[in-house]
This record gives structure tokens, C-alpha cells and sequence, in this order.
């Protein structure tokens, strides 16, 4: 594989990987164009095209396209599942994942890709393992976290960053603590996080790029989105 | 909690990132991020040492900023202390960054390597996996050189843990492919083969990825993995959809790894062992056979998963092109995907399918689907799968159903979409030509080609309907009808007026009889589209009615009225007014006889390739179905050994399929050998001809004046390229006794030459043709002289555009002075780039002394006079040398001219010797030089004799002349 883009359906580039060398401006030279190519397509039409010297797989979940470049010789189907493969492991990571996760996570979204491929080629194909690896980055994490800086960290945060919104950010701090037991809760931060702030300016990037069955579903077809499937968890 | 902590570790970053998502304009957008860096420099150059988790999330904040399509100028050297942390999600975060925004600052990738050069020896598996990602993700040849050695070891130690083991064998794949020449084959190898037994189905994947990519470069070092894989894909497809656990995907197991183990057998012919290969044949067999199974899920991804292991098998299948049984199974099997609704498996079922049509198993059975694909072309609403579609009927083309496919590709182009409508031009082009029976159908064709899509037809569509007119007889008549019935159309395209120009001006007698095409009706009909037409097409024109002027003595004077006429003789255009002038002057003074000669009919062209297949190939790209059998042979090349891979070669020639004989494989080299020039030696040498071609088009009548230079370079050009696979120093060698043809040729480039010499001056035009489609970026030449050689040529040349237009040829002069006589020869470094990826090249430039000489003619007596003045030992310079090539006489005669000295009859007493003379001119001085060469036909032996004034003349002419014979 040469490079994966997620990018939005407005056009705003969500995700960029690149396995090969290249200048920055040839880079969003060729992400400008094939934006274009991608997102003039129509539904329905195939997911591989032609594109330069490279063959383009590419597939829709709700808001977001994800495209991946590949060589000649290589297998575009067994690229579209890896496609798959990786929106599953953002959705089980970050529980029925939408755009904003990777908006706000975009490191976490990063840390997958990279355990998942590696120089553009499959590195392990078993969700578990993937999912394990990430896992124990996690909890080393938590190791590093000693108390001290955990309270530093608390400090700094209520102290500048949050500005004049020092009240809201505490009501969230308390808030996102209490929700802290369920099994995702830096996606319940990000919720709560556009709940709150973003809503408004929000298009749909809310919405699960898998939906869940019934309610997400739904919502989905309301925008008239593509899903070529329904399911899981 | 992790996550907690995790939140609250980036909470500043959220509110960054709502921050510029609440921003209701891109200037609001900017001015938000501005205040961010702003602040971001502020902390960084603060007098206050920031703590590591203010350090991550600035770096963070940065990466973000860079996400967003902003430029980052600072914040390298932070993260780069991070990599140094303790601190998992700091270190981490480090990593991120330097691989996102990779910096080829040598200061900061030796910081970068390092700390990765810590962290691989940490024995910390989660740090080594950072490291190793880090390493894969930047890739550059510096950390190449760190760790190339290092991570091999790591590979293949006994007790390295599969997860980083996973990791290192993708490492090394992205730094072999990267940089192989410092990726040091060894023991190592024979350890990773045996991967492919690991319990861990990860680690299997993971290092048959990079078998793969190290077996198509050193085949015999991993032989040994064909058994292995096989017995390994054959447990895969006879496992139950539960035995493999996680590593099933949608109830089909391990479709990666099947997929990549599928790709690795195709970089080896079948396999020798007939147990190995019966037992690959059956699991494709049960891959086929699945195929026809009732799916054990409705879900896409399960079709997918099985269907990508489904076409994997299929291309291994066309690859191997041994088991007609199984090739048409296959072809079945795709015939049944052409008609699926999933439009992507109706997409990969034509691609494939054009791969099948050129074996001589399945050809047959592909021509079977003919309608289904017509009307595919006829019925897809996605433009791509048309274009598949398309290729698809080229592919399956013969002389059973071209008047079929042909006819069908016309009707589709009236409504075919803009972007490919210029290729299907050319294919309709290739094929009618391909396969014509009755050449009149092939004129029609053509000519309704340009009536359709008159603006699509490029240049060399019509240069070569006229090539194949005037090379048979059997046709002129009837083309020159056809086009004078085309041309009564009101509003006719000026391609259409071109072909018919020309056609006319040379065979409009033939029709001349018929009241209804006299000759003055023919001249009217061509001269009432003249106004409306081009430059070009006008001066074709005006030759045209030169050319009547011959065949039509009785409207002579209509046509020098037309010639004399303002418009004409006192154009503004310096072309159409020369030719005006001098067709009028020719007109008025020479005499019938003069005219009929110098207006005779054009000659029959040479036959060599078509130009219109040269143009399909580069327009098509390296990895398209044109290129078909040139990937077979390339795939060829890369398999092992040079027994197994005949039969690949020997159907390539004998199936009827369209490919097979348009690139003249029969004549091409054998399967080991570079497939790059031979296949691509046509291309370029298209675009050394295509000048030369437009000039003869367009002053058919004075060939003579035009074409010498430019023709003679293009015959000799054709002729090259399958030299230029050849070594280095033999290529000089080829340029020392001529001064034009190709000096160097690769997938991506070709160079070209043509120089001239006149005393101690020379010039040299060195062109650069791009044979890809994508541009070369930065394309820098260089010349380079060694110190000594500086003070003895003086080479001087202006720089090039530095963007090369894929297709496209740039032209540099050097000017040349030699000062002194000199022995090296100056190098030519071209660096350029090319999809992203840098590309060097060198070589020689053959300025060679002797391009310096004049030849001097004398008599006998003066020769042996000025034979025994140099008479000193140090003037004379012998050697004896067996022959390298037949010792032909005339061949031999032509060299010594060639080399630059005069060739003296006459003056050897045995008249099979060969004497010459001449001197070499420098700035500094003028040297005289007698040369006698003794062939020993019985010994196939040759002695040569130089005398000069000078030592080191002597030595050099020697060693020059001496690898000529």
C-alpha cells in the first residue's frame, strides 16, 4: 500500500498515512485531486478506479471515506476488507465509533493504523491481538500516570487551557470521573465534550460510522448515507 | 482508570480542537491557530523547563495543527526529547510525530536514531515496537543505514516476541524496499523462510509480506519457501471456518495470509516437486470449488474475504498458464462474475479476465463471454468498468471477431466519456490494423474514427493510415475514393482533411478518371476547406497542390494562381510563404521530367512497430493490459531459473492473442534477461521518430531537404535498444565510432544522443525522454570531471527544466572543447524524481579522444616517410587481441572511418591490412596519428599499430580502437 486518507464528505481530511517518501506539497497535491476523484463518484459505482499509476480502493462509512492507494499487483478486495478491518478496530476500541472520535483521538487513531499495518502491509490481521497490543499501551499508561502527575496535569488544565470556561470544565472533570468505570470513556468524553460545545456547528460527523442496529441504523438513513451493512457488537 | 487519566491528559488538546472547530470562517481558523504557535513558541522558548506531559501536548497540539494542513516549522527537537522519556504515552506521542512529520535533517535523524537505537535495545517489547514503527514509518536510506544490520537479528533471535517479531519482518520489508542495497542477504534468510512454519498465524503474515517483496529480487536464496508455503495454504483451505479462531475473518479463514501466500507462489514458476505441485493444485482446486459453495454468511465481507483469495488463486493460476484444466475453470468462474450485481466483482472478473484472454488455454473459452462484455460497455453506469470492459474487447481480440469488436468500439465511442475516448481511439486503430483482412475495412475504420471522434485522433493514428496506404498498392485507389466521399461532408474534421490531402496528392490520379473526381473537382473540394484549417494542415496542403501540379498538368495554372495569390505568397506565416514561393518557382521553371522526379510517389515506408501502439503504451502506463505480456515476462524474469519459465514464453508467441505479436516477443530477449529495455525500447524510440515522422508528412514533396538528419537519427535509434542493457564501459565503447543513438535506457528514462565534431569543438544534444506518465519532479543533469580530465575538456551546458512531462523529451547541448588530450570520459548524473520516490542514475558520456580527429588522406610514400619519423619506442603503441566480432572487411573499413581517421588504400603492401591516418586536434596542439591494423583471419587474431607525436595519444587511440573489432 503506498498511502491511506480518511477524509470527510466535505472534503476535510480526517486521517493521512504515507508509505513512501514524498515532499509535502506533492502530498496534498495528490490529496486535493483524489478528494476530487473520490468524492465526485456516485453510490453504487465501483469501490476500485484507476487512478495516476496507483489502483484506489475506497469505501464509505457514513461521513467518512476511507482510501487506501495501492500497487498494481496487489489485491483490491482483500484492501477493501482492510478498509473493514480497521473501521471495526476503531469501533471496538472506541464503542460504535463516529467522525468525531477520530477527530478528537486522532492519536489514538493513529497508535491502531500503526498496530494494525506497518510499512503499508498487514502486520496482524486477528483483531484480538490488535486490540490486545493497544490495550497494554493503555495500561502503561496508567503506570506511567503516577499520582503527582496526574494532579499536575489536573492543575495545568484547570489552571489555563480551559480559559474563562474554568466552571464548565470542572462540571465535565466530575462528570467524565463518574463515567470513568464504563468500558469506554474517552468516548463518552468526546460526546459529552460536543454535547455541550460543539453541537450546533456539528454536521453529522456524530453519528456512528458503524451503526448500531435499530437506532443508529435509523439515523443513518436519514442522511441518506451508504451502508452497505448493519450490524455488530 | 487509563482512560481517565488519558482524557484528562489531553483535555487541553480537546478544547484546542473544539476551539478550531467552533471557528465559523478559515480566517477565524487561522487566527486561532496562529495564537496556538504563538503560545506553543512562547512555552518552548520559556526560561521554565516544561514537564514532559506539557511537553507531549504541545507536540500533540502541533501534529494537529499539521493535520490540518498547516506548515510546521518547530517543535522537532521536543519531540525529540521525548523519544528519550520513560514515559510510555510521552514516548509515544514522540514517535507520532517525528513519523508524521519525517524532517531529512541529518542533525535531528541522528538524534532520531539514537534514541530508536535505545529502544531496541531496551529488550522492552512495547518500546521495541515503537522503534521499529518509527523506523518503518520514516524509511529514509539514513536509518537504513543504522539499522539495516541490526534488525535481522532481531528478526530471527530466538527470543524476540512475536508481536515485535511481526514488526521487525515489516520493518525490514520497508527498508529493503527502500534501500536494498543495504539490506545484507546472509544466514538470516534461510531462518525467515522458516517463518512460514511459525505457530503464530500473525508472524506467518507478516513474514511472507516480506519473503515476497526479497524473493522477486534473489529467487535462489528463497526457493526453499514454495513447499513451505504451499503446505501451509493447503492446511489454511481445508481448515473448518472455526479452527483458526480470530485469524478467520467472516467465516473465511485467514484470507491475508492466503492471499499473500498466493502471491508469494507467483514469484516461481510451478513447482518442480510433482507432490508439492499436485498438492497446490489441489487447493486451488478447493478454492474454485468453494467458490461454487452456497456463502456461509450474507454479509459483503464474508463474499469479499472469499472472493479476494478466489482472484488471488485465479491470477496464480494465469501466472503459472500451465493447467488447462484449471484455466478454464477459472475462466468459467470470472464469466460468472461478469454478470454479478456486486459492480465490484463485475470490475475484478474483466480485469482478470484480460489476463486469461492472452493464454493460449483459455483464449478460446474468454471469447465465449464476447456479448456479455459488449454489452457491459453498453450498460455499466460506472465509467471504470466500462474502461474494463474496454480493455477487456482488445484483450480478447482476433481475427475471428475484430470486425465484431471493432465495429462495437466505434458505436460505443460516439457516447464513451471524454477521459477515455482517446485510448479507444487508439485501440480501434491497433486492431483494425491488427487485423485486417481486407484493407478497405480498415480504411473505412480509420476514416470513421476520425468522423467520430475526429478530436481524439492524435498524430500518429493518421501518420499511419497513410504509412499502411502508400505500403499497399491493393488499397490507394479505393482510399483515395473513400476520402475524396468523406470529404464532400460540409463540415469535416481537419484530421479528415489531412488524410485526404495527402492521399490525394498521391493517388488522386487513380480516381481522376471518374467525371464526377476530375482533377479540377478534386483541387476545388480540397481548396474550399483550405481557409478553414491550420497552419500544419495548410502547408500539407500546399504541398498537395504541388503534387498536382505533377499529376495534373491541366490545372497547373489554376494551381499557380492559387499559389501566386496574396494570401499565399505574401503570408504572414514564414512556412506556408517559403513553400508558397518555392512550390510556385518549381512550377513555373523545371520541366516535366524535373517535377515527375522530384515529385514521384512516396516510396514504401520501412515496416517497424506501429507508432499508434508505442502511443497506447505510454498513454496506458506500465501496468496496464497492453503491457500484458510484458508483465508476464517480467513476472518471468523474476521466477527462478531459466528452465520453467519457456512454456510462458512460448505460448506468448504462438496464441493468437493481439499482444503477443504487436510487441514482436518473438524477437524479444529470453525470459532472463532485463525485461525492461527490450519491452520498452519501442516506446522512446517513438519519440525519436515522431519529429522525424511530421517532417516527411508535411514536405512529402522535398523529402530530400528535411529529412536526412532527423531520419538517419531515428533509424539508428531503433536500432539500439536492445544494446543498452548492456554494461558501461562496452556502451562507450559502442559510441566511439559513431556519434547518435541511445546511451541509456531504463523502466523510467531514456537517454539519447547526437553529437558532432569539428576539430578540437564538438557539440553534443543529449535528449531525456520520460517514458512513464507521471512527471519527473526536480530532474537534475549533472556532468561531472575529474580534476585532471577539467584542465583537458571543457564542457560548458545550460541547466534543464526541472519538470519532465510524463511522455515527454527534453534536450540539453553541451559544448565541448578539448584542450589537451585526455583519457577518462566525463559522467552524466541525472537526479530526479519519480512518484515520490528519488532516482540516480549514471553514466559514462562517450567523449572519447578520437571524436577529436580529422582525417588526413595521403599517399603511400608520405605515409611510410611519417611511419619511420616516429620511430621513437615511446611513439608506438601495438596490441594483439583475438577477435570479439566476425572479421568482415567492410565492417572493419567502416569502424576506422567511423573512429575518425581517413582510411589509406593502397599503402600496405598486403592488401588485407588496413592503414589509416589523421590528426587530433586539441586547443593546445595538433597530433598526428597513423594507425595499422593486421586481422589474422586463421588465428581470428588482430595486431594493432598506433604512431603518434605523443605517448598518451598513442596509449589511448590503442585502447580505443582496440574494442572495436
Amino acid at each position: 500500500m503506498r498511502f491511506m486518507l480518511l477524509f470527510s464528505r466535505q472534503g476535510k481530511l480526517r486521517l493521512q498515512k504515507w508509505y513512501l517518501a514524498m515532499s509535502d506539497k506533492e502530498r496534498k497535491k495528490m490529496v486535493r485531486e483524489l478528494m476530487q476523484v473520490v468524492l465526485a463518484r456516485k453510490p453504487k459505482m465501483c469501490s476500485f478506479l484507476e487512478w495516476r499509476d496507483l489502483k484506489v480502493v475506497y469505501k464509505r462509512y457514513a461521513s467518512l471515506y476511507f482510501c487506501c492507494a495501492i500497487e498494481g499487483q496487489d489485491n483490491e478486495l482483500i484492501t477493501l476488507e482492510l478498509i473493514h478491518r480497521y473501521v471495526e478496530l476503531l469501533d471496538k476500541y472506541f464503542g460504535s465509533v463516529c467522525e468525531l472520535d477520530i477527530i478528537f483521538n486522532f492519536e489514538k487513531a493513529y497508535f491502531i493504523l500503526d498496530e494494525f499495518l506497518m510499512g503499508g502491509d498487514v502486520q496482524d490481521t486477528s483483531k484480538k491481538s490488535v486490540l490486545k497490543a493497544i490495550e497494554q499501551a493503555d495500561l502503561l499508561q496508567e503506570e506511567d500516570e503516577s499520582p503527582e502527575s496526574a494532579v499536575m496535569s489536573k492543575a495545568h488544565w484547570e489552571g489555563g487551557d480551559w480559559g474563562g470556561g474554568g466552571g464548565r470544565g470542572r462540571c465535565l472533570s466530575s462528570l467524565v470521573g463518574g463515567k470513568a468505570r464504563t468500558k469506554l470513556p474517552h468516548t463518552v468524553s468526546v460526546q459529552l465534550l460536543y454535547s455541550f460545545v460543539l453541537y450546533p456547528v456539528l454536521l453529522h460527523s456524530h453519528l456512528p460510522i458503524i451503526p448500531l442496529k435499530g437506532s443508529g441504523s435509523l439515523a443513518c438513513n436519514t442522511m441518506n448515507t451508504l451502508l452497505v451493512f448493519n450490524h455488530l457488537i | 482508570m487509563p482512560a481517565v487519566s488519558k482524557g484528562d491528559g489531553m483535555r487541553g488538546l480537546a478544547v484546542f480542537i473544539s476551539d478550531i472547530r467552533n471557528c465559523k470562517s478559515k480566517e477565524a481558523e487561522i487566527k486561532r491557530i496562529n495564537k496556538e504557535l504563538a503560545n506553543i513558541r512562547s512555552k518552548f522558548k520559556g526560561d521554565k523547563a516544561l514537564d514532559g506531559y506539557s511537553k507531549k501536548k504541545y507536540v500533540c497540539k502541533l501534529l494537529f495543527i499539521f493535520l490540518l494542513g498547516h506548515d510546521i516549522d518547530f517543535g522537532h527537537m521536543e519531540a525529540v526529547n521525548l523519544l528519550s522519556s520513560n514515559r510510555y504515552t510521552e514516548k509515544q506521542i514522540g514517535y507520532l510525530f517525528i513519523s508524521v512529520l519525517v524532517n531529512s535533517n541529518s542533525e535531528l535523524i541522528r538524534l532520531i536514531n539514537n534514541a530508536i537505537k535505545n529502544d531496541l535495545a531496551s529488550r522492552n517489547p512495547t518500546f521495541m515496537g515503537l522503534a521499529l514503527h518509527c523506523i518503518a514509518n520514516v524509511g529514509s536510506r539514513e536509518m537504513a543505514e543504522a539499522f539495516a544490520g541490526e534488525i535481522p537479528k532481531i528478526l530471527v533471535a530466538g527470543d524476540t516476541m512475536d508481536s515485535v517479531k511481526q514488526s521487525a519482518a515489516l520493518c525490514l520489508l520497508r527498508l529493503y524496499r527502500t534501500s536494498p542495497d543495504l539490506v545484507p542477504m546472509g544466514d538470516w534468510t534461510s531462518r525467515v523462510v522458516h517463518l512460514l512454519n511459525d505457530q503464530h498465524l500473525g508472524v506467518v503474515t507478516a513474514a511472507t509480506s516480506l519473503i515476497t517483496t526479497l524473493a522477486q529480487k534473489n529467487p535462489e536464496e528463497f526457493k526453499t519457501s514454495v513447499s513451505l508455503a504451499v503446505s501451509r495454504l493447503s492446511r489454511i483451505v481445508t481448515s473448518a471456518s472455526t479452527d483458526l479462531q480470530d485469524y478467520t475473518y467472516y467465516f473465511v479463514p485467514a484470507p491475508w495470509l492466503s492471499v499473500k501466500l498466493l502471491r508469494l507462489l507467483q514469484c516461481y514458476p510451478p513447482p518442480e516437486d510433482p507432490a508439492v505441485r499436485g498438492r497446490l493444485t489441489e487447493c486451488l482446486e478447493t478454492i474454485l470449488n468453494k467458490a461454487q459453495e452456497p456463502p456461509k454468511s450474507k454479509k459483503v465481507q464474508h463474499s469479499n474475504a472469499k472472493n479476494a483469495v478466489l482472484f488471488e488463486a485465479i491470477s496464480l493460476i494465469i501466472h503459472h498458464d500451465s493447467e488447462p484444466n484449471l484455466l478454464v475453470r477459472a475462466c468459467n468462474q470470472l464469466g460468472q462474475f461478469l454478470q454479478h450485481r456486486e459492480t465490484n466483482l463485475r470490475y475484478l472478473a474483466l480485469e482478470s479476465m484480460c489476463t486469461l484472454a492472452s493464454s493460449e488455454f483459455s483464449h478460446e473459452a474468454v471469447k465465449t463471454h464476447i456479448e456479455t462484455v459488449i454489452n457491459a460497455l453498453k450498460t455499466e453506469r460506472d465509467v471504470s468498468v466500462r474502461q474494463r470492459a474496454v480493455d477487456l474487447l482488445y484483450a480478447m481480440c482476433d481475427r475471428s471477431n475484430a470486425q465484431q469488436i471493432v465495429a462495437e468500439m466505434l458505436n460505443y465511442l460516439e457516447t464513451a466519456d471524454y477521459s477515455i475516448r482517446e485510448e479507444i481511439v487508439l485501440k480501434v486503430a491497433i486492431l483494425a490494423e491488427k487485423y485486417a483482412v481486407d484493407y478497405t475495412w480498415y480504411v473505412d475504420t480509420i476514416l470513421n474514427l476520425i468522423r467520430i471522434a475526429g478530436d481524439y485522433v492524435s498524430e500518429e493514428v493518421w501518420y499511419r493510415v497513410i504509412q499502411i496506404v502508400i505500403n499497399r498498392d491493393d488499397v490507394q485507389g479505393y482510399a483515395a475514393k473513400t476520402v475524396f466521399e468523406a470529404l464532400q461532408a460540409p463540415a469535416c474534421h481537419e484530421n479528415l482533411v489531412k488524410v485526404g490531402g495527402y492521399i490525394l496528392g498521391e493517388f488522386g490520379n487513380l480516381i481522376a478518371g471518374d467525371p464526377r473526381s476530375s482533377p479540377l473537382i478534386q483541387f476545388n473540394l480540397l481548396h474550399s476547406k483550405f481557409h478553414l484549417c491550420s497552419v500544419p494542415t495548410r502547408a500539407l496542403l500546399l504541398s498537395t497542390y504541388i503534387k498536382f501540379v505533377n499529376l495534373f498538368p491541366e490545372i497547373k495554372t489554376t494551381i499557380q494562381d492559387v499559389l501566386r495569390s496574396d494570401s499565399q505568397l505574401k503570408n504572414a506565416d514564414v512556412e506556408l510563404q517559403q513553400r508558397a514561393v518555392e512550390y510556385l518557382r518549381l512550377s513555373t521553371i523545371a520541366s516535366t521530367d524535373i517535377l515527375a522526379t522530384v515529385l514521384e510517389e512516396m516510396p514504401p515506408f520501412p515496416e517497424r512497430e506501429s507508432s499508434i501502439l508505442a502511443k497506447l503504451k505510454k498513454k496506458k502506463g506500465p501496468s496496464t493490459v497492453t503491457d500484458l505480456e510484458e508483465t508476464k515476462k517480467e513476472r518471468s524474469a523474476d521466477m527462478n531459473g531459466g528452465t520453467e519459465p519457456a512454456p510462458v514464453n512460448a505460448s506468448a508467441v504462438s496464441t493468437p492473442s493481439p499482444s503477443a505479436d504487436l510487441l514482436g516477443l518473438g524477437t524479444g530477449p529470453p525470459p532472463n534477461a532485463a525485461p525492461a529495455p527490450a519491452s520498452s525500447g519501442s516506446l522512446l524510440v517513438d519519440v525519436f521518430s515522431e519529429p522525424a515522422s511530421a517532417v516527411t508528412q508535411l514536405a512529402p514533396g522535398s523529402q530530400e531537404n528535411f529529412a536526412s538528419p532527423d531520419l538517419a537519427s531515428s533509424e539508428l535509434v531503433s536500432e539500439e535498444p536492445s544494446e543498452a542493457a548492456r554494461g558501461a564501459d562496452e556502451l562507450t565503447h559502442k559510441f566511439v565510432c559513431k556519434n547518435n543513438g541511445v546511451l541509456f535506457e531504463n523502466q523510467l528514462l531514456q537517454i539519447g544522443l547526437k553529437s558532432e565534431f569539428r576539430q578540437n569543438l564538438g557539440r553534443m544534444f543529449i535528449f531525456y525522454g520520460n517514458k512513464t506518465s507521471t512527471q519527473f519532479l526536480t530532474f537534475t543533469p549533472t556532468l561531472i570531471c575529474s580534476d585532471e580530465l577539467q584542465s583537458n575538456l571543457n564542457l560548458q551546458t545550460k541547466p534543464v527544466d526541472p519538470t519532465v512531462d510524463g511522455g515527454a523529451q527534453v534536450q540539453q547541448v553541451v559544448n565541448i572543447e578539448c584542450i589537451s588530450d585526455f583519457t577518462e570520459a566525463p559522467v552524466l548524473n541525472i537526479q530526479f524524481r519519480y512518484g515520490g520516490t528519488f532516482q540516480n542514475v549514471s553514466v559514462k558520456l562517450p567523449i572519447t579522444l578520437n571524436k577529436f580527429f580529422q582525417p588526413t588522406e595521403m599517399a603511400s610514400q608520405d605515409f611510410f616517410q611519417r611511419w619511420k619519423q616516429l620511430s621513437n619506442p615511446q611513439q608506438e603503441v601495438q596490441n594483439i587481441f583475438k577477435a570479439k566480432h566476425p572479421m568482415d572487411p567492410e565492417i572493419t573499413k567502416a569502424k576506422i572511418i567511423g573512429f575518425g581517421s581517413a582510411l589509406l588504400e593502397e599503402v600496405d603492401p598486403n592488401p588485407a591490412n588496413f592503414v589509416g591516418a589523421g590528426i587530433i586536434h586539441t586547443r593546445t596542439a595538433q597530433i598526428g596519428c597513423l594507425l595499422r591494423l593486421e586481422p589474422n583471419l586463421q588465428a581470428q587474431m588482430y595486431r594493432l599499430t598506433l604512431r603518434t607525436s605523443k605517448e598518451t595519444v598513442s596509449q589511448r587511440l590503442c585502447e580505443l580502437l582496440s574494442e572495436q573489432f
